[in-house]
């Protein structure tokens, strides 16, 4: 992200703040897609996702004017958004009414893509095999593997950023995403 | 180099290409002859890629207009009318809510109402739910006409509680959350005999 589109981050908060509800919906708009994107990868379903930033950007909002200028506008969206699903998800483990009920895969989301003529019964079946791998790959991972690894892979961030994110140091991001590629192996080795 | 030497860890960095030149030369001769490596680092690339390549999934339509609709009137401002009972830090505007509010308890007193008092002297209950990620949580029930603002709960490590006093009988309550979200207790219905403490299960959307 370039200078110039923090700078407009900046300007926008600044007029949130001052009040202008558009400004505020204009930083909404510049990130929903990529925060959405992200958030449906790390919970795997639909309704968590938009849960979870819906009240990401409300968090933004009620908490403005603690944002400082030293952060990135996204990477602090980023970290209320993890904190937000980690929540979720830990909640979700012990959720009360939905003990035995398995987390229901959304499949239908990532695969509703404009309809592909062209595509053939066979790319369709590829395509469905890979979204369930996909998924079984997330949910082998406990969330703070997850994290930090679909930042990595889904968001091809630096390990810096990550960090920053986060809260952990390099360091451990590091070890944290050797780690999920490691209990994926592990998990793969035991298949095959 | 011997496969015992190379641990996890160079292996990995190997992948994210953090290696010095020399020790990448070294690493690559290696994997060029050693199937359990090469293996590994196989499956890291498949994994690496089936991620990175999968489709983005973008907001659903009118996602802006739906959070901008529910953004408390001043929050971003600072000029938020501070409700006694709520510590100052609490951003969360409940005049916004209030419109859906009004509809839930309409909701709530067809779906829930029924309490029977017995008119004898109070006794304290002390409410108890865990909940990691809630900002406001307050308590309705029969016992304060199902008032959404009347019985916030305090939170303590992640634990909401409030005591109230009430009369002995059996009472329906709901548990709400940052003023959304309501809960009705999953027995249905408490029987008050006593003082007593209430663990609310911890919940999930219902
Ligand atoms: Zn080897």
């Amino acid at each position: 992200m370039n200078h110039s589109n923090e700078n407009e981050d900046l300007s926008l908060i600044r007029e949130a703040l001052e009040g202008n509800r558009d400004s505020f919906g204009a930083l909404v708009d510049k990130y929903k897609d990529a925060l959405f994107n992200f958030v449906y990868k790390l919970m795997y379903n639909r309704d968590d996702a938009m849960d979870v930033c819906q009240d990401t950007y409300l968090k933004a909002y009620t908490h403005l004017k603690e944002f400082k200028v030293e952060y990135k506008f996204s990477t602090w969206l980023y970290t209320i958004a993890i904190n937000t699903s980690r929540n979720k998800l830990k909640r979700r483990k012990f959720a009360f009414f939905s003990i035995d009920k398995p987390v229901q895969n959304d499949d239908e989301e990532i695969t509703a893509e404009p309809a592909d003529t062209a595509e053939t019964t066979e790319q369709a079946l590829l395509k469905k095999e890979k979204n369930e791998l996909l998924s079984e790959i997330i949910r082998s991972l406990s969330p703070d593997y997850r994290i930090p690894f679909l930042l990595k892979h889904e968001e091809n961030r630096s390990l810096e950023e990550i960090a920053g994110i986060t809260g952990l140091s390099t360091g451990v991001v590091k070890i944290r995403i050797h780690r999920a590629r490691n209990i994926l192996f592990k998990k793969f080795k035991e298949r095959v | 180099m011997e496969c015992n030497k190379i641990n996890d860890r160079l292996l990995n960095e190997y992948f994210d290409n953090e290696l010095d030149e020399k020790t990448a030369r070294v690493l690559s001769e290696h994997i060029i002859n050693c199937a359990a490596c090469g293996e590994k680092l196989a499956f890291i690339k498949g994994v690496s890629s089936l991620i990175s390549d999968s489709p983005k999934v973008s907001a659903p339509a009118g996602f802006t207009t739906r959070v901008l609709s529910n953004l408390p009137l001043s929050g971003g401002t600072g000029e938020t009318a501070p409700r006694t009972f709520f510590p100052g830090a609490i951003a969360l505007n409940l005049k916004s809510l209030s419109a859906a509010a009004g509809f839930l308890l309409v909701f709530a007193s067809v779906i829930l109402f029924g309490s029977r008092h017995y008119f004898q002297k109070n006794v304290n209950v002390t409410f108890e739910v865990a909940l990691q990620d809630a900002s406001v949580v307050t308590l309705a029930g029969d016992f304060n006409d199902w008032n959404m603002y009347n019985t916030p709960l305090n939170e303590e490590d992640g634990v909401w509680s409030v005591t109230v006093p009430i009369k002995k009988g059996k009472y329906q309550y709901s548990i709400i959350v940052d003023g959304k979200k309501w809960y009705p207790d999953p027995q249905a219905e408490i029987d008050v005999k006593r003082n007593s403490k209430i663990k609310v299960p911890a919940m999930e959307i219902i």
